[in-house]
């Protein structure tokens, strides 16, 4: 098997394709045993899931959810959201596809300087007390990643509206948006139990808003304004 | 009318969510939150209960008009329904 370096964690994995491509970055040297070992039943996730076109869909989506489900055990979880790095800190944006996630995230990297940490699953560890965002292999279409981590800044989920405003979300309204697009099928009750009490910590020490915004570059202003706070 | 046992009550950042766990998990596609009401109501469900025992236990503990109670029972049963998180026992 290959060996892998992801969200500070040693993974180890046999895959192709576009997996293999997107993976490449996170390459690494073995050293000693792996934290994580991947596999995926390509031929079952076929057949669950008969939308899907081909078995190098089926690979990477399932090879992302067995990642996800592995991270639980260190501390780790993720978010579906376009990821950027500004000022040291990354910033998520969250919602639906389709939403606008990526059209956002680009603005921020446009006017002001952001790069892309990742552009569709984004890994979240709470290391030595701080939560931290990596970039994964998983980051969709336009395999925007990089690998590194750097501390978690704030949380925003978008929805397309006739203005731009933002808001702290309560927790209450956070969770089930953050579950929604976060691990949310799993079989197991000592998984989801721990998925949730990953939610609770990131709930209490990470900012979350919602963003209300149209598709244009005042958006990523206001966004930027209240999620690093007025200097 | 009780819960579904593949759903868990938990607290999540200082919320109230009902999740569902196993088999549950994969048809779910939305979530519970909870205000003091609706856990009381939940815990109730625990054993088997009608709209009218669910009213009655509102209108016990929280002095409220029944009118008002049964409209809060019916509304979040229609919810817990809509998930499947409780299950009604054949007639």
């Amino acid at each position: 098997m290959k060996r892998y370096a992801i969200a500070q964690l040693q993974v180890d994995m046999d895959v192709s394709g576009r997996t293999l491509q997107q993976a490449e970055p996170y390459a690494c040297e073995a050293e000693g045993p792996a934290d994580i070992i991947l596999t995926c039943d390509i031929g079952r996730i076929m057949e669950l899931n008969p939308q899907l076109p081909n078995e190098e869909v089926a690979e990477y989506l399932g090879m992302g959810a067995a990642f996800a489900r592995e991270l639980l055990a260190f501390q780790g979880t993720y978010l579906h959201a376009s990821a950027v790095i500004l000022d040291g800190k990354a910033y998520l944006f969250s919602a639906p596809s389709g939403t606008g996630k990526s059209t956002h995230t680009e603005k921020w990297c446009r006017l002001f300087g952001a790069t892309y940490l990742n552009d569709d699953k984004p890994a979240l560890r709470l290391v030595d007390g701080v939560w931290m965002a990596y970039g994964t292999p998983w980051s969709g279409k336009h395999d925007l990643s990089d690998p590194k981590g750097v501390p978690l800044g704030g949380i925003a989920f978008l929805r397309r509206g006739q203005e731009n405003s933002i808001r702290r979300l309560p927790s209450k309204e956070a969770i089930p948006r953050f579950m929604s697009q976060s691990l949310w099928r799993v079989s197991q009750q000592a998984q989801m139990e721990k998925q949730l009490m990953l939610a609770d910590s990131i709930l209490r020490q990470i900012p979350i808003w919602e963003l209300t915004c149209r598709n244009d570059d005042d958006a990523a202003r206001v966004a930027r304004e209240a999620m690093l706070g007025t200097i | 009318m009780k819960q579904n046992s593949a759903f868990l009550l938990r607290e999540v950042a200082g919320t109230l969510v009902i999740v569902p766990v196993g088999k549950a998990a994969a048809e779910f596609s939305g979530m519970i939150t909870l205000n003091a009401t609706s856990a009381y109501l939940w815990q109730l469900l625990e054993t088997e209960q009608t709209v009218q025992t669910l009213t009655d236990a509102l209108v016990a503990r929280y002095e409220v008009q029944q009118s008002k109670a049964q409209q809060d029972v019916e509304s979040f049963v229609s919810k817990l329904k809509l998930v499947g998180a409780i299950t009604e026992d054949a007639q």
